[in-house]
């Protein structure tokens, strides 16, 4: 009995030392909110600059994932929950605060990180040239000014800022706000649910690329896609497993939880 | 104040009476080390140095990396404490320890991680033939990323829990 449960892990050992045949090298690597939001072994708080930081300093990602808010005076904020309740020192919605406010908050970590200012944050110390997924999460609040207008001014400072070195892109799920960042030749990716959910959206919005679940997208229909000149970004990747079935896909991209796995079985 | 540093006199004086009688032997454990970095499925010595001089080193592998991801990732591991538990029953002893590990592992082609980690704790053993052995550590390690020179600093932890055989 003893020796089958030995036979079994030797065998396990030795398969998972086997190198893939398979070429992932077109598949490119994205932090998950950076650093990742479940992963136990970041180093520090997603959306942090300092997991910004910390993962982009390294050549084999590609990219990160953010998510942003506005405060209600119209500066944007790296924060991937609605409520700050369970991650940072204070309670209520980020568009419920100034600025004033906001500079005072800190995830509760023992180094205290700050929630980041997107215009803050510094991407030049980027290990080369990366891309720079911005989710936009504009919540349930009402803004006294005009959301397009304010999010054009602050996309249209970063990418003349950061112009050869970073390269943004804008997860838009909100139609009038694709249908204007669109109009303004903007690179504009959504979530869908599914492939059908895919093709209907591209009936109304000429999106560059689509957000999906790993789990819901068949690699037949990720390569469909991208037949379609669409880009595919696979998402909710967590374990070395999960990633490596996402990688067989070969989607455009996969955002992952810890980008040191991932980094591990594209090279493997 | 006085009184405070009066109890804490009489304390250590006591736990130095506990100590004096024996040296503890050396164990040979297989302890599963859950950190920051990996779960480490270690080998793993405790036993003292000199009299009180408590010693826990280790030597294992990183579960995930290794394992699951056919990334040979070896940590090893070494601690150093004072016995201020020792024979209430002849078989149990705790240690405040120091304790230090180094690991690495290739992440790509270009890519070499190396961690370094320095934590205190303690180390709990206890048992006479088939010793129980446990131990807790907090601290703090940096990552060095060999390709771009980054270092990256961390809070680190480990909890570990392993059983042996005493020589």
């Amino acid at each position: 009995m003893c020796f089958k449960y030995i036979y079994i892990i030797a065998l396990g050992m030795l398969l998972s030392c086997s190198k893939s045949t398979e070429d992932f090298s077109n598949v490119e690597i994205l932090g998950h909110v950076a650093s990742g939001l479940y992963n136990p072994n970041q180093f520090f708080p997603e959306n942090s600059a300092e997991a910004i930081e910390y993962v982009l300093s390294f050549e084999e990602v590609n990219g990160v994932e953010l998510d942003i808010q506005f405060s209600k005076d119209g500066e944007l904020w790296l924060f991937h929950d609605e409520l700050l309740d369970d991650k940072t020192n204070t309670s209520g919605r980020i568009c419920e605060k100034s600025t004033a406010e906001m500079q005072a908050i800190h995830y509760n970590t023992l180094n205290k990180e700050k929630v980041a200012l997107l215009s803050a944050v510094d991407f030049s110390k980027a290990n080369g040239v990366k891309k720079v997924f911005l989710d936009i999460k504009l919540g349930t609040c009402s803004f006294d000014f005009d959301v397009f207008q304010q999010l054009k001014s602050i996309f249209d400072a970063l990418q003349a800022k950061y112009s050869g070195k970073i390269e943004f892109v804008f997860i838009a799920n909100y139609d009038e706000l694709t249908a204007l960042f669109l109009a303004e030749g903007y690179t504009i990716f959504r979530d869908v649910t599914s492939y059908q959910g895919a093709l209907s959206m591209l009936d109304n919005y000429d999106v560059a690329g689509f957000y999906i679940r790993h789990h819901q997208l068949e690699a037949n229909e990720v390569e469909q896609l991208k037949a379609l000149n669409k880009e595919v970004a696979l998402f909710e990747i967590r374990s070395p497993f999960s990633i490596r079935e996402a990688l067989k896909k070969q989607p455009n991209y996969i955002l992952v939880e810890d980008v040191k796995s991932a980094i591990i079985e594209k090279y493997n | 104040m006085a009184k405070l540093l009066f109890i804490a006199v009489v304390v250590l004086f006591s736990t130095f009476s506990w100590t004096q009688e024996e040296k503890q032997k050396t164990s040979l454990a297989f302890a599963y080390h859950y950190g920051k970095v990996d779960a480490f499925p270690s080998l793993q010595l405790n036993g003292e140095l000199y009299k009180k001089i408590a010693f826990e080193s280790s030597l294992g592998l990183g579960f995930r990396t290794t394992v699951l991801q056919g990334r040979l990732f070896p940590q090893f591991s070494v601690g150093v404490g004072f016995n201020v538990l020792n024979k209430v029953s002849k078989n149990l002893t705790l240690s405040p320890m120091i304790s230090s590990r180094i690991s690495g592992y290739r992440l790509s082609p270009q890519t070499r991680l190396s961690y370094t980690e320095i934590m205190t704790g303690y180390s709990l053993t206890w048992g006479n033939r088939i010793r129980l052995v446990q131990s807790s550590f907090f601290g703090k390690g940096w990552e060095w990323n060999q390709n771009n020179e980054v270092i990256a600093p961390f809070w680190t932890f480990s909890v570990n829990l392993g059983i042996g055989y005493v020589f």
